[in-house]
């Protein structure tokens, strides 16, 4: 059984949720998804915010590479190695833990919307096509 | 009205919120390490959305476009309506997942493995006890023969200027189409036209002239020679065939073209 079911701040009943306001339940279902996103344990439902967090983490993964291979080029070339190997992995580590990061705090509303984009993929993708063609007439 | 309107859509997104959280309590099961059901991006729920999303949207996109094309709308209403018709495909799909979730679960979590299960074990008894590793490859080869035979079977949509000359003619049936024989079939049609009459021995034949390419028997020797678009010059592409092969017959009389 997963712990967090079992757990004081596991499932509320439905007569609960229905009492919430809409506020509260925006925040309560935002901190439900958010857990399930940062954590590999739990199954969920399709969620955008997982593949946002991986394309977060990609990003800053690139981002430290570049940055330490620029660093790199002041290092004597027979001692770059001993720079570089663990500075691939210093760079992932760092990548993925700024990735989660700045998913986990860039706020509920920020989110909310980057999901909703993510999860209505044919009207983000039907404006995103119209805006093209409106710019290139 | 729009304070009406405002009430219910938030009434409605309210309700979808609440759903997708009791939806949501039910997938926090346990993970098995074993089988890897993990949360991923791509889970069977991700890509069970996907295909759900891509028939809704051709569901939405049909009415919406017919109606455009209908009331011819200006450029500004139909960009509109795309829009929409997307929009109300998603929320379709939504719905549609949130209905047969638990069926979906039932399917790949207990009826599928046991579908499999059951298949394993009925071939491995049908291998052992009822010789199936030769009767299902034996009868597998005769569906495929037989399937190959019917499509063979049928008339060639070739259109020739002409199917008959003084001293060639093609097998065709009532309507004039060429027919697909085996190679004994052909024989006996060709020696049944006389006695100088027999397969096409590959020399040139311009009076022949087809719209596409196309297999002919030829002697001797199980083969077919290809006839090339237009006026035929003689064949430059042959085939090797099984005598079960069909394939259209030329007759030609003995000292013309043969």
């Amino acid at each position: 059984m997963n712990p967090w079911l079992k757990s004081p701040e596991g499932p509320l009943p439905e007569k609960v949720l229905r009492e919430m306001s809409d506020d509260e339940l925006f925040f309560y279902e935002d901190s439900l998804l958010l857990k399930n996103e940062l954590s590999t344990e739990f199954r969920i439902r399709a969620s955008g915010g997982r593949f946002v967090v991986f394309v977060l983490s990609a990003l800053f993964f690139a981002a430290y590479m570049a940055a330490m291979a620029v660093f790199a080029k002041s290092i004597p070339e027979q001692q770059r190695a001993l720079f570089t190997f663990p500075g691939f992995f210093l760079a992932l580590g760092l990548g993925v833990v700024t990735g989660h990061m700045l998913w986990k705090h860039i706020g509920a509303h920020a989110r909310f919307w980057i999901r909703s984009a993510l999860h209505y993929w044919p009207v983000t993708l039907y404006v995103v096509a119209m805006t093209a063609l409106l710019f290139k007439k | 009205m729009t304070v009406v309107w405002d009430q219910k859509v938030r009434a409605y997104f309210r309700e979808k919120r609440i759903q997708r959280i009791l939806s949501f309590y039910s997938r926090l099961q346990p993970v098995p390490r074993l089988t890897g059901r993990r949360a991923s991006m791509v889970s069977r729920d991700s890509i069970m959305q996907l295909i759900v999303t891509f028939i809704c949207l051709m569901i939405c996109a049909a009415p919406f476009a017919a109606l455009t094309k209908l009331i011819k709308a200006p450029m500004v209403i139909s960009l509109v309506l795309g829009g929409l018709s997307a929009f109300l495909a998603v929320e379709l799909a939504d719905w549609v997942l949130l209905k047969i979730r638990r069926a979906v679960d039932l399917t790949f979590d207990f009826i599928l493995p046991l579908l499999a299960a059951i298949l394993i074990a009925v071939t491995v008894v049908g291998v052992k006890y009822f010789n199936w590793s030769t009767v299902i490859p034996q009868r597998f080869e005769e569906w495929r023969a037989g399937v190959n035979e019917r499509l063979q079977r049928r008339p060639l949509a070739v259109r020739l200027r002409k199917t008959s000359g003084a001293d060639w003619m093609f097998a065709t049936n009532e309507a004039g189409q060429l027919t697909q024989l085996t190679l004994s079939e052909a024989e006996a049609f060709c020696s049944k036209q006389g006695l100088d009459w027999g397969l096409y021995a590959g020399t040139a034949q311009a009076e022949i002239s087809a719209d596409r390419a196309f297999y002919i028997w030829m002697t001797p020797g199980t083969r077919a020679a290809q006839v090339d678009p237009g006026a035929f010059k003689g064949p430059q592409v042959f085939v090797s065939s099984s005598a079960q092969d069909r394939h259209a017959v030329l007759c030609v009389r003995s000292g013309g073209t043969r």
